[in-house]
């Protein structure tokens, strides 16, 4: 099984990143994940294609939005991503929305992420590391509320 | 036992998610392994799945009418408050009903 720090590495975390819409949010992410060869450049597209294929369920609690796609769509290593916007953006979530944290999921497979996704849910179900979150003033700080869980 | 359908698109995400809320907050209040069980399906299958409950966000609780279960709606996946709030009480009914 595979802990949250060995899934939210130092390179797949950034904060206040402009972007223009939705779209731009997942690839902000996507990008993080290429640029530290944990997925395929095409994975970025899928998860585009599957926020599409779905609707923005993806938008799994308020303000926070988790895309993903399948692991045979190009994922080398078991990965998240997480990217605090400098503006929040509509995914079309009438619960939820706007969205200013994305949290991207790369699985290997159906289980390897699981604790850290447990681990990843009990920051993001705790009010204050919410406020944390909104608050950090650098990745680092970002980070660290992740790898503290 | 409780057969219990944690949906979402892949199965991957956030159908894992809602199982954990449903497995933290059944086991909190007393409930085990002999129970209920909770399976993460995607929707493409969900059907096939035959619970007794259904838990999905609304967008997928969409494509589940006129399914022979309770269809229960969460927003939030990371509160379990508002998992035990739409789960709870359907759920000990059921178990009740099964348990007569």
């Amino acid at each position: 099984m595979i802990d949250v720090k060995e899934l939210i590495r130092e390179n797949l975390i950034d904060v206040d990143v402009s972007v223009e819409d939705w779209q731009g949010a997942i690839r902000a992410a996507g990008k993080l994940m290429v640029e530290d060869e944990a997925v395929e450049e095409r994975f970025v597209d899928a998860m585009i294609r599957v926020a599409k294929e779905f609707g923005p369920y993806i938008v799994v609690a308020p303000g926070i939005a988790l895309p993903h796609a399948r692991p045979e769509d190009g994922v080398i290593k078991a990965s998240i991503a997480i990217v605090r916007l400098a503006t929040p953006v509509e995914f079309g979530n009438e619960d939820n929305d706007p969205v200013y944290l994305v949290v991207a999921l790369a699985a290997i497979d159906h289980d390897q992420h699981i604790d850290g996704l447990r681990q990843l849910a009990l920051v993001l179900g705790d009010d204050d590391k919410i406020e944390a979150i909104k608050k950090a003033a650098t990745k680092e700080e970002l980070l660290d509320i992740f790898w503290s869980s | 036992m409780i057969k219990i359908s944690a949906v979402c698109g892949m199965g991957l995400g956030s159908g894992l998610l809602v199982k954990m809320g449903i497995e933290r907050v059944l086991e909190r209040h007393g409930f085990g392994r002999k129970d209920f069980r909770v399976e993460v399906a995607d929707i493409s299958t969900a059907r096939a799945t035959t619970p007794d409950i259904f838990v999905t966000t609304a967008e997928f609780a969409k494509s589940l009418r006129e399914v022979d279960a309770e269809v229960i709606t969460v927003k939030n996946l990371f509160n379990e408050g508002e998992i035990e709030e739409a789960l709870l009480d359907v759920f000990k009914r059921i178990y009740e009903e099964k348990n007569k």
